[in-house]
């Protein structure tokens, strides 16, 4: 067989983005997965984006990654969240025909240059002096590669339940893998179990259209990828039900045959994706819960029940089920279960996703301990660049918590003790006013650019936009607006008039007043085309320039500790005077900076110091032992 | 809170308490010389680097002295953390210490956290090896002990209080991230005037909390007790009296005590500096006259004083002095009346000479030691009014607590000032937030997971 650069294992949402950006930087790439046609599924509700995951596809397609663009392409429902809010939480939302969005990855994966599509099952691993050296299958064939990324979703020892019944299978009608756990146990890895569950599907004709309340997309719908100009795709509309006593109460009567509430189930699963029982068992007094019907696409009759996530026995599925308005005749395609599968706690990673007991190993996706296609996909790019970084010799890429949602995800995952599967939120990024999605490109092409994954013309326009928001940003700052333009505005808006010239910059300060119209009442021919992006940007800048700037000097004192570095050699059995809880973490996490290690829970200001004061004494002596040597 | 490299200046006691005479407080930061020097008596100027110069150090408003110091004045970069550093070495005495690093934190320095001298030191490049074995040791040793002080000043109400206040913000601040990360699942969101009314509240806690500061430093550090009088009234004798032994020289020649003389004892568990100062009368001596200055400037420092008049006769024209005295510095002093030598006999026209004053008076005879124990009574009354004794429970201890909490009330005032002008949650929560952060202060740190435990535990969350 012939040798690959990179071997990626799992052609789900993180190993597309895995294989794909590794592909493209011209290493031989290998994409081995258990079914070619199930490349690109969506294992539970078929939608991209939403709170803080928006941010995290903006991301991805801002470094040249490919879920932006397949969602473009495939999305019926496309929905700005939190648009009542300021624009550094906005999130960009879209439901896929999940058929569609499936065929569409595919068809990029196959006809990507330097890109292989294996069908297999990778069982375990070759290490050679601490280094991979190739994939084995299950069959018993090799295959020689230089670097192996594992991205193996739900499936390793995947069990599925449904009432008291359980199976051996990675996730609905997909057997589960064996064996790679084990692999990687033996080697030294520590793995963990979680669990996760997904809701029935019912016929779309099956529904009462009648009792429920419907919920437009936005028009026109606003893209995810940089690239995008339209969205060519007809949109659906969405629809809004809620439960009953009635339908709690048939729940409560199958709560004796539940596999989480028998104990079969041990694994933890996300507390923000309850099952409906454990919704209506945590908060008894609640009346109704939100249900909303997502049709997964056009030549589909499925329809996705968002907020019913069980794992109760088929026949209390189907009778709670019928007492929801408009479901009174729901006819039942698939039904809900849960499945439990292995992890690998992630801080046996380097922030480049590389394993620390492995040389050119990484993991990517839920086998981290994540949920989400789009924590999978953030992470599959960065092990699939990375990869190829260190094969083609170059320096790592390393987002930190300033830079990206990315970087606050990889640095989550590696400091954090994961206890149940991980997800993003924008109230776990400290910079959140300066993280935005639309200004995602700005913060992140250049990076992309320069490994290699952007093209020419894209980053173009990425600098063509930065140049004009500067442009604007400069004449808010410098020009200024008469009261006799300014004034019979401000009656309107309801805005105290000016008795002098007064500079733009202190006008869009005032909460009423906005920059387009500020910008209408400027004579013509100063007043440069903008686009109502950059507008935005500058109007979001100008507002709240005083609250950036705060977050800005945070950025720096942050940075200033990621650059004191912890050298390799420390040794922290030998510091006496640590914490016993904080020596543990440090051991197990072993950061590479001070700011780092003050993020790793549990560890204290005071052992950060004592810790200082150890790499001081350290630095001393290995410059005297230098010297001696040159002596 | 986790350190973050910073610019401002900080301060904090670097020599151990209660051993020696003379302790050191550090001040340290790039505002250094702006915030010392108007405290100080001879400016500290570059010329002055390494020199160590006999300064005076005074509160800030009004411009009292508070001690008499040596001040050192390191420059940046030679100095242990690499930036303007200025060593006070005052007399060690917690009173002392402590207002001396509260002036400093009034203008504009702040408590430096266990080991932020050394952080900053290492930031700077500053570490060498003898520092740096030497420090790890203390760092250790005195976390350790600082812990154990604020596991003690976290029992009982004081902590109580404290945590209701942090779970006011961080119930509101999960509500905001609630209607920021969970806006698309249905929840009722929190209306900006309930909002606002909550983080009112809150501050408002944060204000009685730091109401009952002074309190607690009072019942932590001890209160400063003068004993003032004419000559020969018997302030020796009351000090010994008080002390339980023979402390002062007591003679029946007037103008005995010519300086003040100072004794530490206590009065049902509270910690008592007092001190006997000289006479107090018209006088032409010179000497005499020095004493009676330093005797009055002891005043504006003390917690209470004590006013000697003699019991068996009414007022002469020396206790006269005292009574205008008296009425100088009601405002800012407490005061008891004191007859003493009731032994000899009690005229009924002293006492009535001196009601106009309205001020507690005891009769005491410091020969037989009749009335002392009524006069402790006074002394506890007088410094711990009604309303304050309700408070007795929660106290706020400490310098450090003290600048947590007012940097927790700043944030919630900024807060608040967001929510008036409409802003949206985003922009509100930075201010929350920090309230929470700086809170963190005493009570630990609180992270996004903690929010995001607090709303799962309390919401009905996800689809
Ligand atoms: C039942 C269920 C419910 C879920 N519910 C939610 C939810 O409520 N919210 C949420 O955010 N996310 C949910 N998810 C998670 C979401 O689907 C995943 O997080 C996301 O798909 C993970 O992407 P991935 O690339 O890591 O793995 P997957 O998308 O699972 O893809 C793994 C791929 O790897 C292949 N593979 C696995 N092992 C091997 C191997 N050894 N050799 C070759 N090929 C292999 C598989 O065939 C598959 O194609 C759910 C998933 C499931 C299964
Ligand atoms: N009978 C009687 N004599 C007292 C009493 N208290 C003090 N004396 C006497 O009064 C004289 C002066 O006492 P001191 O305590 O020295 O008085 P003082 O106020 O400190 O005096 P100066 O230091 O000189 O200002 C001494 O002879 C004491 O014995 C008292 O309660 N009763
Ligand atoms: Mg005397």
């Amino acid at each position: 067989m012939d040798r690959f650069d990179v071997v990626v294992a799992g052609g789900g949402h993180a190993g597309i983005e895995a294989a794909l950006s590794a592909a493209r930087l011209g290493l031989k790439t290998a994409l081995v997965t258990l079914k070619i046609e199930t490349i690109g599924k969506m294992s539970c509700n078929p939608a991209i984006g939403g709170l803080a995951k928006g941010h995290l596809v903006r991301e991805i397609d801002a470094l040249g990654g490919e879920m932006a663009k397949i969602i473009d392409a495939t999305g019926i429902h496309f929905k700005m969240l939190n648009l009542s809010k300021g624009p550094a939480v906005w999130s960009p939302r879209a439901q896929a025909d999940r058929i569609a969005y499936m065929k569409e990855a595919q068809r990029r994966v196959l006809g990507q240059e330097n890109l292989q599509v294996i069908a297999g099952s990778v069982s375990g691993l070759l290490v050679k002096s601490g280094k991979v050296a190739g994939a084995t299958l299950q069959e018993g064939s090799i295959l020689p590669c230089r670097a192996l990324v594992l991205t193996c979703g739900t499936f390793l020892n995947g069990r599925i339940h449904m009432g008291l019944t359980n199976f051996e299978s990675g996730r609905a009608g997909e057997q589960a893998v064996k064996g790679l756990t084990e692999a990687l146990t033996d080697l030294g890895f520590v793995s963990g179990r979680l669990k996760t569950g997904t809701p029935p599907r019912v016929h779309i004709n099956s529904i009462d259209f009648s009792r429920v309340e419907e919920q437009v997309p936005d028009h026109p719908p606003v893209p995810f990828s940089f690239e995008t100009g339209k969205i060519e795709r007809r949109q659906l509309s969405c629809y809004i039900t809620h439960t009953n006593q009635g339908t709690h109460d048939l729940l409560r009567t199958g709560l004796d045959r539940s596999p989480m509430f028998t104990g079969v189930i041990k694994a933890v699963g996300p507390r923000y994706c309850p099952s409906i029982e454990d919704k209506i068992v945590r908060f008894a007094d609640k009346e109704r819960h939100q249900i909303f019907l997502e049709p997964e696409g056009f030549d589909n009759p499925e329809v996705y029940v968002n907020g019913f996530a069980t794992s109760l026995p088929a026949d209390v599925q189907e009778k709670a089920i019928r007492t929801v308005p408009g479901l009174e005749n729901a006819h039942l395609i698939r039904l809900g279960y849960a499945v439990e599968y292995d992890f690998l706690p992630s801080y046996q990673l380097h922030p480049t996703l590389e394993t620390r007991l492995v040389e050119n190993l990484y993991f990517a996706g839920q086998i981290n301990g994540t949920s989400g296609y789009e924590e999978a996909a953030a992470q599959g790019i960065m092990a699939g660049i990375n990869a190829a970084q260190k094969l083609r010799e170059r320096p790592p890429v390393i987002l930190d918590r300033s830079e990206a949602y990315i970087g606050v995800l990889i640095d989550d995952l590696i400091n954090k003790t994961i206890l149940e599967p991980y997800r993003m939120f924008t109230s776990r990024a400290e910079f959140r006013l300066l993280l935005r999605h639309d200004n995602a490109d700005l913060r992140l092409m250049e990076i992309g650019h320069e490994i290699g994954l952007v093209g020419e013309r894209v980053y173009e326009k990425m600098l063509r936009r930065k140049a004009e928001i500067e442009a604007l940003a400069r004449k808010v700052h410098t020009t200024s607006i008469s009261p006799e333009a300014f004034n019979p505005y401000a009656e309107n808006a309801g805005s105290a008039p000016i008795e002098i010239p007064t500079p733009m910059l202190q006008l869009v300060r005032r909460p009423e007043i906005s920059l387009g119209e500020l910008l209408a009442l400027i004579p013509a021919e100063s007043n440069g085309d903008y686009s109502p992006a950059t507008v935005a940007e500058v109007e979001f800048a100008s507002k709240y320039e005083g609250f950036l700037k705060r977050q800005q000097d945070l950025v720096d004192k942050f940075k200033r500790m990621e650059n004191t570095a912890i050298p390799e050699w420390i040794d922290y059995d030998a510091i006496p005077s640590l914490s016993t809880e904080s020596r543990g973490m440090l051991k197990k996490v072993r950061p590479r900076s001070l700011g780092q290690a003050a993020r790793i829970s549990g560890v204290r200001n005071s052992d950060l110091t004592i810790l200082m004061v150890y790499i001081e004494k350290g630095r001393y002596r290995q410059a005297t032992v230098s010297r001696e040597t040159v002596a | 809170m986790k350190f973050l490299p910073e610019n401002d200046t900080i301060v904090a006691l670097s020599s151990p308490l209660g051993k020696g005479a003379i302790a050191v407080v550090r001040a340290s930061g790039r505002q250094c010389l702006t915030i010392l020097n108007p405290l100080l008596k001879k400016k500290l100027a570059p010329a002055d680097a390494r020199r160590a110069l006999f300064n005076e150090f005074y509160s800030s408003s009004p411009a009292q002295i508070i001690d008499q110091v040596v001040t050192t004045y390191f420059r940046e970069p030679a100095s242990y953390t690499g930036e303007d550093l200025v060593e006070i070495s005052c007399h060690c005495n917690p009173l002392i210490i402590n207002r001396i690093i509260e002036t400093l934190v009034q203008s504009g320095a702040r408590v430096a956290e266990p080991g932020e001298f050394t952080f900053r030191a290492f930031m700077n490049g500053k570490m060498d090896l003898s520092q740096a074995e030497a420090v790890a040791e203390i760092i250790n040793a005195r976390t350790r002990q600082s812990l154990a002080q604020s596991i003690r000043h976290l029992e009982g109400k004081f902590s109580e209080r404290i945590h209701e206040i942090k779970n006011d913000i961080l119930t509101y601040l999960s509500l905001l991230e609630i209607n920021l990360d969970f806006s698309d699942e249905g929840i009722e969101v929190l209306p900006l005037d309930l909002l606002r009314e909550r983080i009112a509240q809150t501050i408002q806690r944060v204000e009685l909390l730091l109401h009952s500061y002074d309190y607690g430093r009072l019942l932590q550090e001890g209160i400063k007790l003068v004993i003032l009088g004419k000559p020969n009234v018997g302030k020796s004798s009351l000090l010994n009296v008080l002390v339980e032994r023979e402390r002062a020289i007591v003679s029946e020649i007037p103008g005995t005590t010519r300086d003040y003389i100072e004794a530490s004892l206590e009065i049902d568990g509270l910690a008592v500096q007092a001190v006997d100062t000289a006479g107090i009368r018209q006088t032409g001596d010179a000497v005499e006259a020095i004493g009676v200055e330093r005797a009055l400037a002891l005043l504006p420092s003390a917690d209470l004083a004590l006013c000697l008049f003699e019991s068996h006769r009414p007022p002469g024209p020396d206790d006269g002095v005292l009574v205008d005295i008296v009425r100088e510095h009601r405002e800012d002093v407490k005061f008891v009346l004191v007859l003493n030598k009731a032994d000899l006999g009690v005229d009924p026209g002293a006492e009535k000479a001196l009601e106009p004053l309205a001020l507690p008076l005891v009769n005491i005879s410091a020969r037989t030691r009749q009335g002392v124990d009524e006069l402790k009574k006074a002394i506890k009354k007088q410094l711990f009014d009604e309303e304050s004794l309700e408070s007795e429970e929660i106290v706020v201890t400490g310098a450090r607590h003290k600048a947590a909490l007012e940097r927790t009330r700043e944030a919630l005032l900024n807060a608040l000032g967001a929510v008036e002008q409409r802003s949206t949650e985003e922009i509100i929560a930075v201010d929350v937030r920090l309230a929470l952060d700086r809170l963190g202060e005493i009570t630990g740190e609180t992270t996004s997971e903690d929010v995001l435990n607090h709303i799962f535990a309390n919401f009905c969350i996800g689809k």
